[in-house]
């Protein structure tokens, strides 16, 4: 116990927390030029990032046991906060996401995406990795009762998120190709009804991600101001606080959706090689994690934060680079907000109390 | 965690564990597929297509603006200013900046700054364009700005802008010389280079504004600044420092070059003098220095202000203008064509003794009408009972239609149309202002060229006849004759007449403008002098035609009557000018100038349906030339005495 460091014991894992920092210190900057320019304007946002930082950490040190046995209750919990967003949230712009608690407001969807994963991995292992065809389908039905609910707020990304991170489970519990397949087959066969559940902003979005060009100035200025950017920011940026693009307001959500497209234009191919390795380096910690987890529970959720904070970061950056179509996810640890950053550092706490279980069985 | 152990023991544990393993390479191989497709998008933004959106970036951010450069001032030759730029107010109206767009219409509307068509166009135009950008909705007159300015506070959204607008402070007198300024018209494609031009620029529709565009133009500056995504302009964004991270060069602006000044030969104080003696008539004035060319006065009448032009006229009111009966929009001076009448006749005098077909002692027998041998047609003297044995010197004081019907004849049709093709009749004046009306010089080969009916083309006998009084198909402009005049002054020099006599830039260069190349006519000096005492008892003989006029003339001013006939009279009847419509009235014309030794200025005049020149033509000669010497003492009295006080 003594060989312990203070990282490992107080603080959590030594490679999250580098990468970490780097990226909220970076976030910070990056907002400081998208935004207003005073210390004022990113004061919250510190604050944020040590809360996020404080959550972690108590969360990588709570026994993954007893996460594992309130893995169940928080997906019921979600479930009814989701429920209960229908008839109390808070709407704004249009989307009912939030319980107001006053003091800050709860977004219960975000909840939802950790406790899925959580209570599949529990009900995976509590049916001891035998699934039989009804497991599959309460497993379908477990993915998609959320996916709904935070889909008709309306929230298409978390939503997809949700289905995403439910799937990759599917995925690892070694569901057979035939079956990945046919899945495939059937969402083929299902686009053009799928299309038509779209919302008219979501075609629009689809069409211009084939075609960013067809509409200029409406759906498609978001993808091409934010390709401007990237592209006039070339190899090594304009600098910081000298982004055109960013300063005089080409940039659309600039503080969120599209600030990877201001750190490619301030700091250049570069800087977004430095943002993709530090990215890189997170997951593939997670991975590393992951392979070496104990336990069908450890391994299952250890492997769908891997995935879940994979596609977080990867679903932002393809629709800002435009090889994604535009859904509205903010960037990891870089967007304004605090509570997607909450909730991928509480998976970060848990996957790394997944990890000091394994060191605390090898002793 | 005993208790999991042990179940892990009833599974399969190690086949779970491969599956498990096995999928997360799978799923770490889409993960590394998907990096480097991110890497492959990120390599093609920024190094491939990185010259084509930096471009794209500055084309965001970049709006070129024009500053306008003030067009070039017009003088006259004393340097008085003629056309300038003065400043008005307009009302512009940004809806972005409004806060209660009703109640600014509504305001505009009650305040008769707008009427509901115009208040239309205007919310037409506000809906097509963009919400930052600013329109223009009224020229204000100086009362309606001051009530806007006392109104301002609570008119979020209109704004006073000052612009230049062309002012010509003689108006009407300078209209038809200097013409006026207007919208740009689709066929200024052809002839400007329109990228010099901004859509509302002013560009000259008529006379000099017209002819010398490009001298008064200038070229207009460009400013560039740096807008945001609303094209709203950002002052404070430092350009330099992102221009020279990015491209390694800085935006420059483009400061605008003025127009030329243009100075003209013209004299104001003769000018505003002659189109006061043309007050209520229809006419025009030419006066000419003849040694050097320089025009004087160039006064057509009637005429309009050009000044209403400048801020744009309604159609109606241009309506009124071109279909007016009296044509004040047409310049008389330059493209009016008369006959010349019998203002030809010492040219004809001339041509005679060059030819020897005469000498100053052959005369010509009036009975008061002429006969072609062969032919009972009758070509009348204006005086009936004719005036007995005439010789050239009383041809011309008199102004003897015989004598002239008889040198015709003897002279020939060709011979008469090349002599006078040497003074400038029938051919094309360039000075300055443009392509003038070239008249018609009768010739056989005209006439054969200018009919195409094969019987009309032939050329009578008849024809030459009165070609001799300047009658017939015979025209020529006012400054045409003036011109003949000058040479005939000039005693047989040809100095091209000029209105500009130089061009000045912004920095103060001057440069005169080379007018064409002028000869000298090989004509014995003495036939100049028989001619020159001739037109001496037009004006100072008691038998002179316009003896009555000139009596009392100090500055020894000779010259030639004329009467040119707008239609003819038949065989049998006579004209009585009292009988007939006014508009078929005959032309009064006079020529004269002075001092006869040393000509310094001829005059013309050429007053319309007026008849005899004397009435109107002659008197206003003789003051325009009278006020010449008078200012020309003044000057000098001023210069003498400048010097008594040294």
């Amino acid at each position: 116990m003594q060989d312990k460091s203070f990282f490992d014991e107080i603080l959590g894992d030594k490679i999250f927390l580098f990468s970490f920092l780097l990226l909220a210190i970076l976030g910070l900057f990056v907002q400081f030029s998208a935004g207003a320019q005073t210390v004022v304007s990113i004061e919250s946002q510190g604050i944020k990032v040590l809360v996020a930082l404080v959550a972690y950490s108590l969360i990588s040190r709570v026994r993954i046991n007893q996460i594992k046995v309130i893995s169940p209750w928080l997906y019921l919990g979600a479930i009814l906060l989701l429920l209960l967003v229908m008839v109390v949230g808070v709407t704004i712009n249009g989307a009912t996401r939030w319980i107001d608690l006053f003091f800050f407001r709860f977004q219960p969807s975000e909840l939802a995406k950790l406790a899925l994963p959580m209570m599949l991995a529990w009900y995976i292992d509590y049916r001891q990795f035998k699934l039989s065809i009804i497991d599959f389908s309460l497993i379908f039905l477990a993915i998609f009762l959320p996916a709904s609910l935070i889909y008709q707020q309306p929230d298409f990304g978390t939503s997809m998120l949700v289905i995403l991170s439910g799937l990759a489970i599917l995925f690892f519990v070694g569901i057979g190709w035939r079956f990945i397949f046919g899945l495939l087959f059937v969402l083929l066969i299902a686009s053009p009804s799928i299309w038509q559940i779209l919302e008219p902003y979501q075609r629009s979005r689809l069409l211009t991600f084939i075609n960013p060009s067809s509409d200029p100035l409406g759906a498609g200025y978001n993808i091409i101001q934010s390709q401007i950017a990237i592209g006039s920011g070339g190899l090594f940026g304009k600098g910081w606080l000298n982004g055109s693009q960013v300063q005089l307001e080409f940039l659309p959500e600039q503080s969120t959706d599209f600030i990877f497209a201001v750190i490619g234009e301030e700091f250049g191919l570069v800087g977004l090689l430095i943002l993709l390795s530090l990215y890189f380096l997170m997951i593939g910690r997670c991975f590393v994690i992951s392979i070496n987890a104990n336990g069908t529970y450890s391994r299952i959720l250890s492997a769908s934060i891997t995935m879940f904070l994979f596609f977080a970061v990867f679903i932002n950056i393809g629709m800002v680079i435009g090889i994604l179509p535009v859904v509205g996810v903010p960037l990891p640890f870089i967007s304004q907000g605090g509570t997607s950053m909450l909730t991928i550092m509480l998976a970060l706490g848990i996957i790394t109390s997944i990890d000091r279980d394994r060191k605390v069985n090898l002793e | 965690m005993l208790q999991e152990n042990r179940s892990d023991k009833f599974k399969n544990v190690k086949l779970e564990k491969l599956i498990f393993q096995r999928r997360l390479f799978i799923a770490l191989g889409f993960v590394a597929i998907a990096f480097l497709f991110t890497l492959f998008k990120l390599h093609q933004l920024t190094i491939t297509e990185y010259s084509t959106l930096l471009s794209s970036s500055q084309d965001n951010q970049l709006r070129i603006s024009a500053v306008l450069a003030p067009r070039g001032l017009i003088r006259d030759r004393n340097g008085i200013i003629l056309a300038r730029n003065d400043p008005y107010w307009s009302l512009t109206y940004t809806p972005e900046l409004a806060e209660n767009q009703e109640y600014v219409f509504n305001w505009l509307l009650e305040n008769n700054f707008l009427d509901q068509i115009k208040l239309g166009d205007l919310k037409a135009l506000i809906l097509r364009g963009l919400s930052f950008s600013t329109f223009p909705v009224a020229v204000l007159s100086e009362e309606q700005t001051a009530i806007f300015a006392v109104n301002r506070y609570k008119l979020a959204g209109l704004d006073l802008s000052e612009n230049l607008y062309r002012h010509y402070p003689y108006g009407p007198i300078t209209a038809h010389v200097i013409g006026y300024v207007g919208a740009i018209a689709p066929e200024d494609n052809t002839r400007l280079d329109l990228t010099n031009y901004l859509m509302d620029t002013r560009v000259g529709r008529n006379g000099l504004e017209y002819y010398q565009e490009k001298l008064l133009h200038g070229d207009f500056g460009r400013s560039t600044v740096i807008v945001n995504s609303r094209g709203r302009v950002i002052r404070d964004f430092n350009i330099q420092s992102d221009e020279e991270l990015a491209t390694g060069s800085i935006i420059d602006n483009i400061p605008p070059v003025d127009g030329e000044s243009i100075e003209l030969t013209l004299d104001i104080h003769l000018q505003e003098l002659a189109y006061s003696l043309l007050e209520g008539l229809r006419g025009a004035v030419v006066a000419i220095k003849p040694k050097t060319g320089e025009i004087l006065v160039l006064a057509s009448s009637p005429t309009f202000d050009p000044n209403p032009f400048s801020l744009g006229i309604s159609q109606s009111e241009f309506d009124l203008l071109l279909y007016d009966d009296s044509r004040p929009l047409y310049s008389r001076a330059t493209s009016g064509t008369y006959p010349p009448g019998s203002t030809i006749k010492p040219f004809l005098a001339l041509a005679a003794l060059e030819l020897n077909l005469i000498d100053q002692e052959t005369t010509h027998f009036c009975s008061g009408s002429y006969s072609l041998p062969e032919n009972d047609h009758q070509y009348r003297d204006w005086l009936e009972t004719g005036h007995g044995n005439v010789s050239l010197s009383r041809s011309i004081a008199q102004s003897c239609d015989v004598f002239y019907y008889n040198l015709a004849t003897d002279l020939g049709i060709e011979n008469i149309s090349s002599f006078l093709r040497q003074f400038g009749f029938g051919s094309n004046l360039e000075f300055g202002i443009g392509v003038t009306q070239t008249g018609i010089l009768p010739s056989v080969e005209w006439k054969r060229d200018y009919f195409s009916n094969p019987s009309d083309q032939t050329w009578f006998p008849g024809e030459t006849v009165i070609t001799g009084i300047g009658q017939g198909y015979f025209s020529a402009t006012p400054l045409q004759i003036a011109v003949a005049g000058s040479i005939l002054a000039n005693r047989g020099t040809y100095v091209p007449p000029k209105l500009i006599n130089g061009v000045m830039d912004v920095m103060g260069n001057y440069r005169t403008i080379a007018s064409g190349e002028g000869y000298t006519l090989d004509i014995n000096n003495e036939h100049f002098e028989a001619v020159f005492n001739a037109m001496d008892m037009v004006t100072h003989s008691n038998i002179g035609s316009a003896y009555s006029i000139f009596s009392d003339d100090e500055h020894n001013v000779i010259g030639k009557t004329g009467t040119a006939q707008v239609i003819s009279i038949g065989q049998d009847e006579e004209y009585i000018e009292e009988d007939i419509d006014e508009n078929l009235r005959d032309h009064g014309l006079f020529f004269g100038f002075a001092p006869m030794e040393d000509p310094e200025i001829l005059v013309l005049a050429i007053i319309e349906n007026s008849g005899s020149s004397s009435r109107f033509a002659a008197p206003i000669v003789k003051e325009v030339i009278d006020s010449y010497f008078e200012d020309l003492s003044s000057d000098e009295e001023e210069v003498l005495a400048l010097n008594y006080a040294r």
